[in-house]
C-alpha cells in the first residue's frame, strides 16, 4: 500500500469521525420518527454508519456527505417501515417539561405533549420527516432538498402545508388568536 | 426579546418565512423565559420540539450491537434450522411409509412371470413335501413292527 493511499485512508476516518459520528443523535431521531420503533431505530443507524464507512471509495463523488447520510437513515427506515406494520408512535419515555413547577401542571403538560405528538405523528411521511429536519435537527432548506431529492421550493411547499396544520390545530383546541 | 417580538416571528414561523436562527429563537424564547398568557398554548408545541431534539440513542454501550446480532444474525441460522429439521422429519416418514407399502406388495406379488417356470417349482417343492410326508410314515410303520415284535 502507498504513503498516499494511506493518508487518504485516513483522512476519510478523520471526516467519519469528525463529521458523521457525532450526528449520530439526529440520524437516530430520523430514524425513529419514522419507524416509530427505538430498537429499529438503532439497527437502521447501525447500519447506514456501516454502509457509509464501506463506501469510502465513493465519498469524493458524493457532494455532502451529511444529506447522504440522512439519505440513507430515510431510505432504510422506509424499507424497514414497509416490512412490518406500523407499531406505536415514538413518544418519549421521559419528557422533561421545561419551567414547570407542580405535579398537576406537569402531568396537563405531558398530556399537551402526547396530543402534539399524535397530531405530528398523523402526519403524511415526507412532511414528518421534513418537519423533523427542519424543527428538531434545524436544517437549512438546502440541505433538506438534497436528503429528500426534491427542489427547494417543493421542501418549502411541504413544510408550509404542515405549519399550517399545526397552526390550524392549536386555533381549533385553544381558539387561539394570531389571524 | 418583547413579546410583541416574539408574535411576529411566530407569524414568520407560520408562513416558513423565518430562518434556521430565528426558529432557534423561538424555541428558547418559550423554554427559558415567562411566556405571556396569549401565548401559553404555543408553549407545549415548541417545548415538544426541544423535547424531541434532547432524544439520544441511549447506548453507547455494546448491549444494543449484541442485542442486533442476536435478532439479525442467530434468527436466520435458526429458521434454516428448523426448516431442515421438518424437511428431515417429512423425509422420514415418507421413507418407512413407501418400504412399508414395497415389504406388503412384495408379499403379495407373484416371484415368477413364466407359468411354466412357475408350475414346475410348484411340482418341486410338492414333491419334497410328498417324499418327507412318506419317508415319515415309512419310519412310523417301521418302529409300529417293531414294537409289536417287542410286546409279542
Amino acid at each position: 500500500m502507498s504513503d498516499s493511499s494511506v493518508i487518504l485512508i485516513a483522512m476519510q476516518y478523520k471526516v467519519f469521525n469528525d463529521r458523521i459520528l457525532p450526528l449520530k443523535d439526529k440520524f437516530f431521531r430520523l430514524a425513529l420518527s419514522i419507524t416509530g420503533n427505538r430498537q429499529d431505530a438503532e439497527d437502521i443507524v447501525q447500519d447506514a454508519l456501516l454502509h457509509v464507512l464501506n463506501k469510502q471509495d465513493h465519498w469524493h463523488t458524493i457532494n455532502n456527505i451529511e444529506a447522504y447520510c440522512f439519505r440513507a437513515i430515510r431510505n432504510l427506515s422506509l424499507d424497514a417501515l414497509a416490512l412490518k406494520d406500523r407499531q406505536t408512535g415514538s413518544i418519549p419515555e421521559n419528557i422533561e417539561y421545561p419551567d414547570v413547577k407542580n405535579v398537576e401542571e406537569q402531568l396537563s403538560a405531558n398530556e399537551e405533549m402526547k396530543l402534539i405528538h399524535e397530531l405530528i405523528d398523523q402526519l403524511p411521511e415526507k412532511q414528518k420527516t421534513i418537519m423533523q429536519l427542519r424543527d428538531i435537527e434545524g436544517l437549512s432548506y438546502k440541505e433538506i432538498s438534497e436528503v429528500m431529492e426534491i427542489s427547494e421550493e417543493q421542501v418549502k411547499v411541504n413544510l408550509f402545508r404542515t405549519r399550517q396544520k399545526i397552526k390550524e390545530h392549536f386555533m381549533a383546541i385553544y381558539n387561539y388568536g394570531i389571524k | 426579546m418583547e413579546s410583541s417580538e416574539i408574535k411576529l416571528l411566530i407569524e414568520k414561523y407560520w408562513k416558513c418565512e423565518t430562518t434556521v436562527e430565528e426558529e432557534k429563537n423561538i424555541r428558547d424564547f418559550f423554554t427559558q423565559s415567562a411566556v405571556p398568557a396569549e401565548l401559553q398554548p404555543l408553549h407545549s408545541y415548541f417545548a415538544w420540539q426541544k423535547a424531541q431534539a434532547a432524544i439520544s440513542m441511549q447506548s453507547d454501550n455494546q448491549q444494543p450491537v449484541a442485542a442486533k446480532s442476536i435478532r439479525k444474525y442467530f434468527y436466520p441460522a435458526l429458521q434454516i434450522a428448523a426448516s431442515i429439521l421438518i424437511l428431515l422429519v417429512c423425509g422420514i416418514g415418507i421413507y418407512t411409509q413407501t418400504t412399508e407399502n414395497q415389504k406388503i406388495e412384495q408379499s403379495y406379488s407373484d416371484t415368477y412371470t413364466n407359468p411354466e417356470d412357475a408350475m414346475r417349482e410348484a411340482r418341486e417343492a410338492l414333491g419334497k413335501v410328498s417324499l418327507s410326508i412318506l419317508q415319515s410314515q415309512e419310519l412310523v410303520l417301521r418302529t409300529e413292527v417293531n414294537s409289536d415284535s417287542i410286546t409279542e
